[in-house]
């Protein structure tokens, strides 16, 4: 029997994955899917939610997050470029444009 | 519709000039300028005709409204009176003359446009200078021809000496301006209104009893005004720009800076007496200036080589007399002073005019001499000229400087020393203009060999008003003969009745000027006329024995005996100089400061200085952005750890 | 014309951002700059339709509009032209296409944003004039400042971002005073009526505590303050104006400064009378320091834009002083002197608009503006000599022209109200004829010893086309101030006489036709 917990668990672990993913890969390309496969975490949380409270607002919610998700990988990997273009690296070391 | 025409003739003709017709020889432009003033003198004539016929009763013609605001309204109303009348054949009938003249003394010049369309907008300014009846229409000419001073002193504007002179004048005669401003400020404060006619009315209706507060208010308002007044009419210590003002045209001089413009400040006072007649104060400060311009302009004239120059000061000087007049009462003769002194002097600088054209616009007079042989009309009117200035008897000056003499010495006994400082000057007069006389006409000839050569006289066209003028010098005087001597059929002719129903004594002070005009004995008269003429005989004889060849022994002795005083005065009394150290001097260093100091480093510095600071805020706290994607991510998910396990435990 | 009457503040308002969009939509700048000169033009016409139309005999709101704009929060959209706003009006559409003359030969890729920039501009303005409601006004009042941010910083001189920045910060920072004021306001009104309203007519209902009117006072007149600017506030003015295009500078002297003197009249004033009398001796005194202060500044100014735009500090002190002259121990306020503020206003906006054309003019022929590199220009260009000294004669106030009722009414009213202010005050008649003679002499007379001012040539028809109209303006509104000052007594008596107690009501958009005879009046209708 698969309870709940099983289900938090991987989204944990998921979760935790992706958090250091974007903490630690120097690659914009990697952060940016290390991003999605938090958020894919958060999705699996309301599924599996839904499911236990046995109605569909988890699912419309994961619906919106599919959503937003595509947008940002759109408009995340376009920025990739264009920064590719501008400075000819994608690696976070050599892009501190913020620095005080 | 003949007085709007007075003032219309003179606009056009400016209007055309100016900006019209501009490609022009100068021949044209001279015609119409002079005939735009001669229609206005027809003008002036027939509408002057027609008021004396209907009876010379003043009369305050509407025009358009002008300023409305609140309680405050100044309409273009113009009034018509005996002294207005007078004024507009002064200004329109020697105007004429001057434009006509003007023509042979410009014929030099290219273009001429300029210059008439100056001269007709100076007309209109003054016209309605006079002609206004509320201080706001007399404000618009006031400062109207001071801009035409300005313009026509600057004529020649390519020599900066001379756009120098024009601001000076502008800017002196502003310091005066606003002397007359607060005038009317506190006019209409205290009257609430701005009217001539309304005022008089109202200081003169028997009921009105003004309340303290308006009587002192008289005594600032006739002092403001007279701050005016001495801008205008170069009085002590506003006088300064009247001299450097030479540096225009002659005809200009003769016009602007002797017959009418600077005049406008005994006029103003005469048209205002009955204010004046009520502050005695201001009565006494304005004559101990004009008798003290009188004497202090008279001195400088003493020892100036420029024939401009002596002219310059002896008009400053002869306006000492006009004020001095105005400030005993005796506003009649003030003006009647003014009529004769527009007539001899205009015939003074005019003449001048032609020696400086016959010289090749040379000025200095120790180049000049015997040129008697050589111009004998301008040396026949020019004498006519200087025998009316210096009063000798039966010529206009004699007749109207003695009168002022006369009034002032019988103004009451405070007024004893302006009528001594007054008679000093009419010493100082007879003596430099005998001199200018002399050192200009008589003697030898001292000019270099190419200017004798051509030194031949003037055309008709400026010879022809000079003697016109000189006509009028020897003739008006016969307009106010003193009573003490008789001339049969002159007696009903008196000048000094002729301004009566202007001039209007406030009952408040009739009964003390009335007991000052009890008749004195005519042995005191015949008196003060004696000493008058027997200062001005010496010292003519004085002047012709020193000046009679050029610059004789005693001349020169005299001057190397009296080294200093020579020397103050050739630097007139270094006065510019004053002015210049201490006051133009001190307020440009100081603007200096202000904008160097006070402008640029403190207050434009706090405003930067503002926002340095925000910018050093930033830069400090801003210090710890590496920019580095993980460490910022870092601290955000240590964050995030933290504020959760705060929640949770 | 019921419609066009009841319409025409928005037409007027909103055309030339209509315009701006034309423009930017144009396929090139020649049809540019004809659509936006056409869109001025026309805006003009309106502008003047509301001139004539205007009913002079009431101090009431007309061609008034009112629609609901943001309803939960009471905010409305409402236009209205009363005495005090109609000749800023109709100075402001009468600039614009003077002013797009005067860019006409300026033929740069850049050009067509410079045109639609300039009409939206020109939309800030007039909306920020008519407007009645507190957000709508405010709203139109910061989005003035962007595209004059850009005018300065694209099309200004070498110092340009530096002072455009400086510009908008600064102007930026009291307007947000007075945001935090005008929200005290509404809640202020709200507990007393328990309605929520940005209306500014009943907002003039309200009466504020004595303390808290006070600080309410001080964040509106702040504000103002930097825009008109008073002295200390005026060092933004001088950067702004010498690094801006010529175009720039003369809206900029011409309306924009206005906008600041006007809200003094139309904002502060009357919303906070009890302050008005306490801080009036205050204002009163910073404006007579600032009439002194900007004349001897602007003496020593080398830069002929500079010395003009220190002439404004000057001149707008006048204004001011003018439009806070407590009279009748506080009661009123001197009705004089508030007609001469408004009236000088506009005479500011002709006479410092023009002396900014001259010196563009001077300056796209010799790329200099130091006054040491001219003199005895007058020779070579008499008629820019002729328009040169009227603009001077005007800005010195010489009478017969406006400048002159401007100034007089003004002292004259201050001299009512305070007889030592009136008389220091008048010391700046003088300070400005010493300044503005010194530019003419400085450019105009002295010998002409350059050899490249030798080569000048003298106005072009297109320079006359915008000259000509100011320099006659001087004049006319000089020798016939009542065609003006007709228009605008009722308003101004109404303010003067009332300002403890100010109350305007909103009259019926439709008023009556001022030129048609009666026969004409039903068709007017």
């Amino acid at each position: 029997m698969v309870s709940i917990n099983h289900y938090l668990v991987l989204a944990t672990f998921m979760f935790l994955c992706g958090t250091l993913g974007v903490l630690f890969r120097r690659n914009l390309l990697l952060v940016l899917m290390s991003i999605e496969l938090m958020l894919n975490s958060v999705n699996l949380v309301f599924v599996s939610g839904s499911r236990l409270l046995g109605n569909l607002d988890g699912q419309v919610m994961v619906f919106f997050i599919i959503t937003v998700a595509a947008c940002e990988a759109g408009v995340g990997l376009a920025m990739v470029i264009a920064l590719f273009r501008r400075y000819g690296t994608v690696d976070t070391n050599f892009l501190r444009i913020l620095r005080g | 519709m003949l007085f709007w025409l007075i003032l219309f003739f003179p606009l056009l003709g400016a209007f055309l000039n100016g900006l019209v017709l501009r490609k022009v020889s100068p021949t044209v432009s001279h015609i119409l300028g002079t005939s735009a003033l001669i229609a206005a003198f027809v003008c002036a004539l027939l509408t002057y005709l027609q008021f004396l016929a209907g009876g010379g009763q003043a009369q305050v013609i509407t025009g358009m409204e002008w300023i409305e605001a609140g309680t405050f309204k100044a309409p273009f109303n113009f009034i018509l009176d005996r002294l207005s009348g007078l004024m507009l054949l002064i200004i329109t009938g020697i105007g004429s003359l001057i434009h006509i003249y003007a023509g042979g003394y410009m014929h030099e010049e290219k273009a001429t446009y300029r210059f008439f369309s100056y001269l007709n907008l100076f007309v209109f300014m003054m016209l309605l200078l006079v002609l206004g009846d509320n201080l706001l229409v007399m404000f618009i000419g006031w400062e109207g021809v001071g801009l035409c001073s300005y313009l026509l002193i600057g004529y020649w504007y390519e020599d900066d000496k001379n756009a120098a002179a024009g601001m000076k004048a502008f800017l002196v005669n502003r310091i005066g301006d606003i002397g007359f401003l607060l005038g009317i400020f506190l006019t209409f404060k205290y009257f609430h209104t701005v009217s001539f006619s309304e005022l008089k009315q109202m200081i003169l209706s028997a009921g009105a009893q003004l309340n303290g507060e308006q009587i002192e208010a008289i005594g600032w308002i006739t002092l403001a005004l007279f701050v005016g007044a001495c801008g205008k009419s170069a009085q002590m210590p506003l006088y300064v720009w009247l001299p450097d003002a030479m540096a225009g045209p002659t005809p200009v001089s003769a016009l602007i800076h002797a017959a009418t413009m600077v005049t406008a400040g005994i006029y103003m006072m005469t048209r205002l007496n009955f204010l004046f007649y009520l502050a005695p104060t201001t009565q006494m400060i304005v004559a101990s200036v004009g008798a003290v311009t009188a004497l202090f302009a008279a001195t400088i004239a003493l020892v100036q080589y420029d024939i401009k120059k002596v002219l310059a000061y002896s008009t400053v000087s002869q306006l000492g007399y006009m004020v001095l007049g105005c400030g005993v009462g005796a506003y009649s003769a003030g003006v009647f002073h003014l009529f004769t002194h527009a007539c001899f002097k205009a015939l003074l600088f005019l003449g001048a005019g032609s020696v400086i054209v016959a010289m090749h616009h040379k000025q200095d007079m120790r180049e000049m001499g015997g040129l008697r042989k050589y111009m004998p009309v301008t040396h026949l009117v020019m004498l006519i000229g200087v025998l009316a200035i210096i009063g000798f008897p039966g010529l206009s000056g004699f007749f109207s400087k003695d009168e002022i003499l006369w009034r002032a010495w019988t103004g009451g006994d405070q007024y004893h020393i302006q009528w001594g400082l007054g008679a000093l000057a009419a010493v100082c007069t007879s003596f430099y203009m005998v001199r200018l006389l002399m050192l200009t006409f008589y003697g030898k000839n001292r000019s270099d060999h190419h200017t004798q050569e051509h030194l031949h006289e003037t055309s008709v066209v400026m010879w022809g008003p000079l003697v016109v003028l000189a006509i009028l010098s020897a003739a008006v005087g016969y307009l106010n003969v003193p009573h003490i001597i008789h001339i049969p059929g002159l007696t009903n002719l008196l000048f000094e009745h002729y301004l009566d129903p202007v001039i209007s004594i406030p009952p408040q002070v009739a009964e003390h000027w009335h007991h000052l005009h009890a008749e004195y004995p005519q042995s005191l008269e015949w008196a003060i006329m004696a000493v008058s003429v027997a200062g001005m005989a010496i010292s003519s004889l004085l002047a012709i024995s020193m000046y009679s060849n050029g610059f004789g022994r005693i001349a020169n002795s005299l001057g190397s005996a009296f080294k200093g005083a020579h020397r103050v005065l050739t630097n007139k009394y270094y006065v510019d100089e004053f002015y210049d150290s201490y006051i133009v001097t001190p307020l440009r260093d100081m603007s200096q400061f202000l904008w160097k100091v006070v402008d640029v480093l403190i207050i434009d510095g706090i405003v930067n200085g503002v926002g340095q600071a925000f910018m050093l805020i930033g830069g400090l706290s801003s210090f710890r952005m590496s920019g580095s994607l993980h460490r910022h991510g870092m601290v955000m998910v240590v964050g995030i750890i933290c504020m959760l396990t705060v929640l949770f435990f | 014309m019921d419609f066009l009457n009841s319409h025409i503040l928005s037409i007027t308002t909103f055309l030339p951002l209509l315009t701006a969009l034309a423009v930017l939509l144009s396929p090139s700048l020649g049809t540019a700059r004809w659509v936006s000169l056409g869109g001025a033009l026309v805006t003009f016409l309106a502008s003047l339709h509301i001139w004539f139309y205007f009913d002079s005999q009431t101090p009431g709101l007309q061609f008034t509009e009112i629609h609901d704009w943001i309803p939960t929060f009471g905010i409305r959209y409402i236009m209205g032209v009363d005495g005090l706003n109609l000749l800023l009006i109709v100075l402001t559409t009468f600039l614009t296409p003077l002013i797009l003359l005067s860019v006409w030969n300026i033929d740069d890729k850049k050009q067509k944003a410079f045109l639609a920039l300039f009409m939206t501009l020109e939309c800030g303005m007039l909306g920020s004039l008519v407007a009645f409601d507190l957000v709508f006004f405010y709203v139109f009042w910061e989005a003035m400042l962007i595209p004059m941010y850009f005018i300065i910083g694209i099309w200004g001189g070498k110092n340009r971002v530096y002072a455009t920045t400086k510009f908008i910060i600064y102007t930026f920072f009291g307007s947000l005073l007075m945001l935090a004021a005008m929200i005290v306001l509404y809640v202020l009104h709200f507990q007393q009526s328990g309605v929520y309203t940005t209306n500014l007519l009943d907002l003039y209902g309200t009466t504020a505590p004595y303390n808290t009117q006070l600080w309410l006072f001080a964040a509106f007149a702040l504000a103002f303050a930097i825009k008109v600017p008073m002295f200390p506030f005026h060092t933004w003015l001088p950067d702004a104006h010498t690094e801006a295009p010529t175009s720039g500078s003369v809206i900029l002297a011409g309306v924009l400064l206005k906008l600041g003197t006007y809200g003094l009249l139309r904002f502060a004033i009357p919303l906070f009378p009890q302050a008005t009398a306490t801080f009036a001796p205050l204002i009163v005194a910073l404006g007579v320091i600032g009439i002194i202060y900007g004349a001897l500044n602007a003496w020593m100014q080398k830069d002929a834009k500079k010395m003009v735009a220190y002439s404004s500090v000057s001149h707008l002190g006048f204004v001011v002083i003018g439009s806070i002259a407590v009279v009748s121990g506080g009661a009123a306020l001197s009705a004089e002197a508030l007609t001469g503020a408004v009236y000088q206003q506009i005479n500011h906006g002709i006479s410092t608009g023009s002396l900014f054309f001259l010196v563009g003019v001077i300056y796209d022929r010799r790329h200099t503006r130091l006054l040491a590199d001219f003199g005895g220009l007058a020779k070579v260009m008499p008629w820019f000599a002729i328009m040169l000294i009227v603009a001077t004669l005007s800005s010195v106030g010489l009478p017969g022209t406006g400048g002159f009722v401007g100034e007089f009414l003004i002292l004259l009213g201050t001299f009512m109200s305070n007889p030592l202010a009136g008389a220091t005050a008048a010391l700046g008649v003088l300070l400005g004829a010493v300044y503005m003679l010194t530019l003419c002499r400085k450019i105009l007379f002295g010998p002409l010893d350059n050899e490249e001012n030798k080569k000048l040539k003298d106005l072009t028809p297109r320079e006359f086309a915008y000259l000509t109209p100011l320099a006659v303006l001087a004049v006319v509104m000089g020798v016939f101030p009542n065609l003006f000052l007709d228009k605008v007594k009722p308003s101004i008596e109404n303010l003067a006489n009332n300002f403890r107690n100010y109350r305007i009501v909103a009259e019926a958009p439709i008023a009556t036709p001022y030129l048609l005879g009666e026969e004409h009046k039903e068709m007017g209708r």
